[in-house]
């Protein structure tokens, strides 16, 4: 998802006109998506995806490569997401799919990306039990969740790149500290850092307001 | 299986789907707690269900389908997966419908804004958290560190770095 930097403009946080363009230019797009190409993506992404690498991947593939969501769209779905009960993963999916093919784009995004893992967990489950490579099949797939988590943090720092207000960077980090460091649950820290993120971001938004 | 059996597995997990902020790993001790109440798990049942959806592809939340396999055969399968999934997807469809439909109030732009570092923040975090979940240790990071970087500069797809990522892990296990 990182592979465009320096390409092309991103929108930054808070820039609604740069934001509209993209819209026009995404409902173009929304006409020629097509839920087979939904589906296929999904179906990829589920049974690619060890230890989360999925925004990353979204990203890519739902902003980068087809544009059928733009850089804001995508970190405001993310951010829903880890708002709501559910995996954020499935919710995403959940999301992007209601928005661009409405309830049956939902249903078919949900489908493609839970049904055929949960399939096949039974099926390496019931092979565990027999397998003599399990512990070598083990620790391949740790590496495959590590190298995900990579991903996951270049995806983070990249977006964290847009930001120029060292306010918006401090509450990223103190989130993540709380986060990681202390291991506070996520709803705790939600609870705390939106009230004082949606301040900081009042005030932004006034700033460029007034400066227009 | 049993009916009873059925609607228990609905009446454990139905509830847990609508408080799991963050996916399964939230209510993973509730799971372990009423797995093992209703008789459906051994506790080392639990470790190696835990262990294999956390390894598997698809999202962490699969154990719940392996309890209800293991509890009911495939319709309990069915049944778990159903109820954790549909009353959080549900909440999920509704407020997306609303947070989308509010696009040109001046709330929107200032929410997005504000989200946007608690975005940023919960992904590293949860990166960190996955790393520090596998038994990798440094191994981890140093997958992790090349990962980032072979996409930052090398701009390379993410299969070839997951698949370098299991290979390394792999080379090292088999060396040492």
């Amino acid at each position: 998802m990182t592979s465009n930097v320096g390409k092309r403009p991103e929108p930054s946080w808070g820039d609604a006109r740069i934001n509209m363009v993209d819209a026009d230019v995404r409902s173009d797009a929304a006409v020629a998506i097509r839920l087979v190409d939904l589906a296929r993506i999904n179906l990829i992404i589920g049974l690619w995806s060890f230890g989360g690498g999925l925004v990353s991947w979204f990203a890519r593939e739902f902003s980068e490569r087809r544009r059928w969501v733009d850089y804001r769209d995508l970190l405001s779905g993310f951010a829903l997401s880890q708002l709501m009960p559910g995996p954020s993963t499935v919710n995403l999916t959940l999301y992007f799919g209601f928005m661009l093919k409405g309830l049956l784009g939902a249903i078919v995004a949900w489908s493609a990306l839970v049904v055929p893992p949960s399939l096949l967990v039974v099926g390496i489950y019931t092979a565990y039990t027999h397998a003599p490579f399990a512990r070598i099949a083990q620790f391949s797939l740790e590496g495959i969740a590590a190298a995900a988590a990579g991903l996951n943090i270049a995806t983070g720092i990249n977006a964290g790149r847009r930001s120029s207000d060292w306010r918006a960077m401090a509450i990223a980090a103190a989130v993540f500290t709380a986060v990681a460091v202390f291991r506070v649950p996520i709803l705790g820290v939600v609870l705390v850092a939106a009230p004082i993120s949606l301040a900081v971001a009042w005030r932004g938004e006034e700033k460029r307001q007034r400066n227009e | 299986m049993s009916e009873s059996t059925i609607w228990a597995l609905a009446r454990v997990f139905v509830p847990l789907s609508l408080v799991s902020f963050g996916g399964a790993r939230t209510i993973v001790p509730d799971i372990e707690h009423q797995a093992i109440l209703h008789g459906w798990l051994s506790h080392s049942d639990f470790v190696e269900i835990f262990a294999i959806a956390r390894a598997a592809p698809g999202p962490g939340t699969t154990m719940v389908t392996l309890i209800g396999w293991k509890a009911a055969g495939w319709f309990g399968a069915l049944v778990a997966t159903l109820a954790i999934y549909v009353p959080a997807g549900a909440m999920l469809l509704i407020a997306s419908h609303f947070w989308r439909r509010h696009q040109n109030s001046p709330w929107r732009p200032r929410l997005e804004r504000a989200f946007a570092p608690i975005s940023v923040g919960l992904i590293l975090a949860g990166a960190t958290v996955v790393l520090n979940a596998t038994g990798g240790g440094i191994l981890a990071y140093g997958v992790a560190g090349g990962a980032a970087m072979a996409l930052w500069w090398r701009q390379m797809h993410p299969l070839i770095l997951l698949c370098a990522g299991g290979l390394a892990f792999t080379l090292v296990f088999l060396t040492f």
